[in-house]
């Protein structure tokens, strides 16, 4: 079993953010760096404000798009391994440990 | 497109969502119109206002419009995020020398009055603390690499008469506000910040809580700023004055004490009659019961120092004289003002070597003003 199957992904806790229209601007108090989020990743950014599985994740953006899950499984996971890259999320060990 | 009607759309988009007001009519913007209109937007700070315009239908830009205004959005909301950013750490230091503070306007009004903090935009940070802690915060900031804009005239001038101070990082160009009070002159003397003090809330922001006024204490912060700040006033303080008193768990009792016993009742009716007529938008009902009582003639002569050409002729420090009480403050203020040290001279005039001479020619102006005026005024009695 993959140690993804059991992690727990939510935002990192000094995230700062801001909607400009339909994109989003993210950024750390510890990391001036700016990124701007649009579309899909809006929205997995949004559900990440509570912590939750990958595959809990998967189910939601789906059934908020009205997909089976298998359809968005690999853009879900390549968005949040994009934001964990980009400091913004984080595993709930992470924060925990944080 | 004329003047009139670009200041009508402007009004519009700062009172978009307000509760009791309709959707304006439809309106496009003709591009001869479009920078000076883009302009003024940004200058307003109400980018926010105007892209949730574009989104409910009734603003209707071109695309190339929409991208110069999402653009200029963007910057405004990246700016934001700076401050906040500052906050954060700046919050933390204030914490950990065990200095009490409160965040005004800004990101607190942000994040807790506006139902998103992409709808208020804000240029700088203002923190009011204790007057007896004012010096250890200036020295804090200090010290922490930020240089304040302009010394006191005199030592010990901000505890005793002043409002705030401004202090920069050279690395960050962001005006940290540290105030004392809420506003300069005598409505700043009459109040009582302390109590202020005494009446937190807070907002989340990065994975904490901030303390600020409690939303009493921010409709009281808000309308002062927007009566006796900017003449004339500009358009978020007007829109702030309404979106706290209808979106705010506002104790009206609590803010009519206030008024009552800090002199502030004129100030509060100033500022809800501006944003009613500037916005059009009604008075919040509940807000109604302070607007009733007339206002004292002490008050309506101290309004009139921050209005027009008083304002810039000395209008709010003779008002300020006149608050003070007793006569050895009385003197310590005025000798202050006509004479303060060099630096603070220098710092005033822009370039070093700045005589007294003008500074005194300045100050027998706004006395020979003031002498005329007070004349005239006492013969047409």
């Amino acid at each position: 079993v993959s140690p993804r199957t059991f992690a727990r992904y939510v935002w990192a806790p000094d995230v700062l953010t801001r909607r400009t229209g339909t994109t989003l601007l993210v950024t750390r108090v510890a990391d001036p760096a700016l990124h701007e989020l649009s579309g899909g990743a809006c929205a997995v950014w949004g559900e990440l404000s509570v912590s939750q599985t990958l595959s809990a994740l998967i189910d939601r953006i789906a059934g908020t798009h009205g997909v089976e899950p298998r359809e968005v499984n690999d853009q879900v996971r390549e968005c949040v391994d994009a934001l964990l890259a980009l400091g913004v999320v984080r595993t709930e060990d992470d924060h925990l440990d944080g | 497109m004329d003047e009139t009607r670009h200041d009508a759309l402007l009004r519009s988009i700062s009172a978009r969502g307000l509760p009791g007001l309709a959707e304006p009519d439809p309106i496009a913007v003709p591009d001869a119109g479009w920078v000076l209109i883009l302009g003024r937007v940004r200058a307003q700070r109400i980018t926010g206002a105007a892209m949730e315009s574009v989104a409910e239908g009734w603003l209707q830009l071109t695309d190339e419009q929409t991208e110069q205004l999402l653009s200029a959005h963007r910057r405004a909301m990246t700016w934001c995020l700076s401050v906040e950013r500052k906050l954060v750490v700046l919050s933390e230091a204030f914490q950990d020398a065990g200095i009490p503070h409160a965040v005004l306007k800004g990101p607190s009004i942000a994040h807790s009055a506006y139902p998103e903090p992409c709808l208020r935009s804000f240029a700088d940070l203002d923190l009011l603390v204790p007057t007896c802690e004012y010096e250890r915060a200036c020295a804090l900031l200090d010290g922490t690499g930020h240089r304040r804009r302009l010394p006191e005239p005199r030592p010990r001038f901000d505890v005793r008469f002043g409002k705030a101070s401004v202090h920069t990082h050279p690395d960050d160009g962001i005006e940290v506000d540290l105030h004392r009070t809420l506003v300069l002159g005598p409505f700043g003397l009459w109040l009582d910040p302390e109590e202020l003090l005494d009446h937190l809330g807070s907002f989340w922001l990065g994975g904490r809580s901030f303390p600020r006024l409690d939303d009493t204490g921010m409709l009281l912060n808000v309308a002062l700023h927007a009566a006796l700040g900017w003449s004339p006033p500009r358009l978020v303080p007007l829109r702030d004055v309404l979106q706290v008193s209808s979106a705010g768990d506002v104790e009206w009792d609590r803010l009519a004490r206030w008024a009552r016993d800090w002199r502030l009742a004129g100030a509060l009716k100033l500022a809800f009659m501006t944003a009613s007529d500037a916005l059009a938008a009604p008075v919040p009902a509940a807000a109604r019961g302070i607007l009733v009582d007339g206002t004292p003639r002490r008050e309506t002569r101290a309004l009139r120092a921050y209005k027009g050409e008083r304002r810039s002729h000395g209008g709010i420090s003779i008002a300020t004289l006149s608050a003070i009480s007793g006569i050895r403050p009385k003197a310590a203020y005025v000798s202050a003002l006509v004479a303060p040290h060099r630096q603070f001279v220098a710092a005033r005039g822009g370039v070093e070597g700045t005589s007294y001479v003008r500074r005194w020619s300045v100050l027998a102006r706004w006395a020979t003003r003031w002498i005329s005026g007070h004349g005239r005024r006492t013969r047409g009695r």
